[in-house]
């Protein structure tokens, strides 16, 4: 009886500890941050590196272009914070022309059609002074540490969470085993059995029940690319030309980001289903639940790799260059699937018990589809404080962006946050990897 | 005394009802309990020999089928233990995972493969399979356009030649034509020879009297009598008696 008690003590005390964590985070006054600002331009980009003393004193007004070059034209501003990744605003060069200071500008600044041409005046070096609004713009997101504190949340719960891992298995370790057991030892041993013992099984099926789908269709696996073709066609036409819009080769931007979303919303709507769907299997014979999943999963991927070919058809025709950092795209795929996956379990469970679970879950993903940038950019078209959350708390909204930042602009984004969401990723797999497998054996009864 | 194959000690079985309610009504009825627990299998023991085939008879709703269900580890018993001894233990019923748009030759190997066999030994008896089904050509068709005996018989075919240790049969010993009827009973005896060891669950007594060495007799989840196949049967059949 005593035993009991001082666990719930324990508990209770290392709940309390835990949220404190949280709240330093959330409250600790950092110091003000160093940043760099690019400015681009076709030829590439002039890189200004600024300490927080120097933003601080607003010692940072003119900047030189150097004398190497006789003129330099502005595209956009970008502004980054410690990580290199971790784009914090970007101004287009429309945006630009109002932050300099015409009247006292050592140089020249011309408007033109697709930048602002700065040079220097008398021979002297290409330079641009810049208003005080410019100041502020940097004092302000100097100052903001928000993308940090979420972050460092994030890895802190992620931390957390391995500490009431080790907890676990050290009270696994100590209890003698039974056929009850659902420590987490135990069920990564199942896990990694039940993979071995049915993979041939979930590959099989996958391909069996692809081939069913189309089997009596004329056009037959022509779906597959002709499903998210004219679904892109639809947002192309309804965003890119009725409400209009600035992105570069907007159909790739699109078609790209449908792809992810697609896998992601078939699998979480698919997952919520499963155990009535497979009803036939399930009352039968004992199957882990998860390899249903994972069998939809592979099916799913077979059907976005067949897709592919429209997206490399694309990217040739737009001639989209691509470089070393497409290799970011793997990484974002990973921890989406990871993330489905876990989402996927522990809406499988509730899926059993809940038959309204599967309305609620459309709409969720409905509205999750439109604040993940699917058709825009998260970061410049939401305004100000949203977008930046956005970027932090929305997985999804992270992976699509470092993917589309990987393949369209081989530029590599959003890594630590992707890091993070990662970690959290894995925990939520192994959650609901518990949850299935101590619940699993009821289901079929309310079924 | 052989070895022992399968036991189960102590069994019991519950099946929870969620008591649906609509929102306002779960708010306005908070005390009412709202999962209404049903016992299906209650205190059951009993335990076979290997090699031996043990019927087990009851009314219907007398929880025979959740017992074999429980034995072959679909779900867990509640209370009490059932220990198959590491034994590979199959179901036979009608259409484990058939997809009706896949051709009756990858329904064979799909559900070959749930009953735990690996592909390339399912691939190994695919004829087997294909010839005791009598299927002929509808085996490269869609189980779809199957009849219902066609279905059954596919599915009787695949459970009888895969080997598992044990063999749990549930009503399915009747399907198909008498010609189908007559194969699957020499099956069966085919079955009593060899070393695997079967619970067939089944109202037909004849077909008991004729295949089993023991009889297991439940009602209302409770066990009545375990004893020799024709002292059991016997006792059954005059308490059926209007």
């Amino acid at each position: 009886m005593k035993k009991i008690k001082s666990a719930k003590v324990m508990k209770i005390i290392f709940g309390i500890l835990a949220l404190a964590g949280l709240a330093l985070i959330a409250l600790y006054p950092f110091d003000n941050r160093s940043l760099s600002v690019h400015f681009v331009s076709d030829s590439g980009d002039y890189k200004v590196e600024l300490t927080n003393y120097e933003i601080k004193n607003e010692d940072c007004t003119l900047v030189d272009f150097g004398e190497d070059t006789d003129s330099f034209l502005v595209q956009k501003v970008k502004f980054y914070g410690a990580s290199k990744t971790m784009l914090l605003k970007e101004i287009n060069f429309n945006e630009f022309y109002p932050l300099i200071n015409l009247e006292e500008n050592p140089g020249n600044a011309q408007w033109l059609e697709d930048g602002i041409l700065l040079t220097g005046s008398n021979g002297n070096d290409v330079q641009v002074l810049l208003s005080d609004k410019y100041t502020e713009i940097l004092q302000d997101l100097s100052a903001s540490y928000t993308q940090e504190r979420i972050i460092m949340g994030g890895l802190y719960v992620s931390a957390l969470a391995i500490i009431v891992f080790l907890c676990m298995v050290i009270r696994e370790h100590n209890t003698e085993n039974n056929w009850n057991n659902h420590g987490p030892l135990f069920e990564i041993r199942k896990f990694c059995e039940d993979i071995k013992k049915y993979r041939q099984y979930m590959v099989y099926a996958a391909q069996t029940d692809l081939k069913a789908e189309v089997a009596n269709s004329y056009l037959n696996r022509l779906w597959w690319l002709l499903e998210p073709f004219f679904n892109m066609l639809v947002y192309v036409i309804v965003f890119g030309n009725i409400m209009g819009n600035s992105i570069e080769n907007y159909a790739t931007f699109v078609f790209c980001a449908l792809l992810m979303w697609n896998f992601f919303n078939k699998i979480v709507n698919y997952s919520v289903k499963l155990v009535r769907n497979n009803k036939d299997i399930i009352t039968k014979v004992y199957i882990p639940k998860f390899i249903l999943l994972l069998s939809n999963m592979i099916l799913n991927f077979m059907k976005l790799l067949f897709s592919l070919i429209v997206l490399v058809g694309m990217m040739v025709v737009f001639r989209i260059e691509i470089g070393f950092n497409l290799f970011w795209v793997l990484p974002a795929y990973i921890v989406m699937m990871l993330l489905a996956f876990g989402i996927g379990m522990i809406f499988l469970h509730f899926g059993v018990y809940v038959d309204d679970l599967s309305y609620a879950v459309g709409i969720l993903m409905n509205m999750l589809m439109f604040l993940s940038g699917i058709f825009y950019d998260v970061l410049t078209t939401l305004p100000e404080p949203l977008n930046a959350v956005m970027m932090c708390l929305n997985p999804v909204a992270v992976v699509v962006d470092t993917m589309r930042n990987a393949l369209l602009y081989n530029t590599a984004s959003n890594l630590p946050i992707l890091g993070m969401w990662f970690l959290i990723s894995i925990i939520l797999c192994c959650i609901g990897v518990h949850i299935v497998y101590k619940n699993e054996n009821s289901y079929v009864k309310v079924v | 005394m052989g070895k022992i194959a399968l036991e189960v000690n102590h069994v019991s079985i519950d099946y929870k009802n969620l008591i649906h309610m609509s929102m306002h009504q779960s708010l306005l009825k908070k005390k009412e309990k709202k999962v209404d627990i049903i016992r299906a299998v209650e205190d059951v023991s009993f335990s076979v020999e290997q090699g031996k085939i043990l019927g087990i008879v009851g009314r219907n709703g007398s929880g025979k089928t959740t017992l074999l269900r429980s034995i072959a580890g679909i779900f867990r018993p509640d209370e009490g233990t059932i220990d198959t001894k590491g034994n590979r233990v199959s179901l036979m019923a009608i259409g484990i995972g058939f997809n009706p748009n896949n051709t009756g030759r990858e329904n064979i190997l799909k559900s070959g493969m749930l009953l735990g066999c690996e592909l390339d030994y399912v691939k190994e008896h695919m004829e087997e399979i294909i010839e005791f089904s009598e299927l002929g050509d509808f085996i490269e068709r869609p189980v779809r356009t199957y009849s219902s005996g066609m279905y059954s018989k596919l599915s009787f075919a695949v459970t009888a030649i895969l080997d598992t240790d044990i063999m749990l049969v549930d009503e399915v010993l009747s399907v198909g034509d008498e010609h189908f009827r007559q194969k699957s009973y020499k099956k069966m005896e085919e079955l009593m020879m060899s070393d695997r060891t079967v619970l067939i669950v089944s109202h037909a007594t004849n077909t008991l009297k004729k295949f089993c060495n023991q009889v297991l007799w439940i009602n209302d989840g409770k066990f009545v009598k375990l004893g020799e196949t024709e002292a059991v049967l016997d006792e059954y059949e005059a308490s059926m008696q209007l």
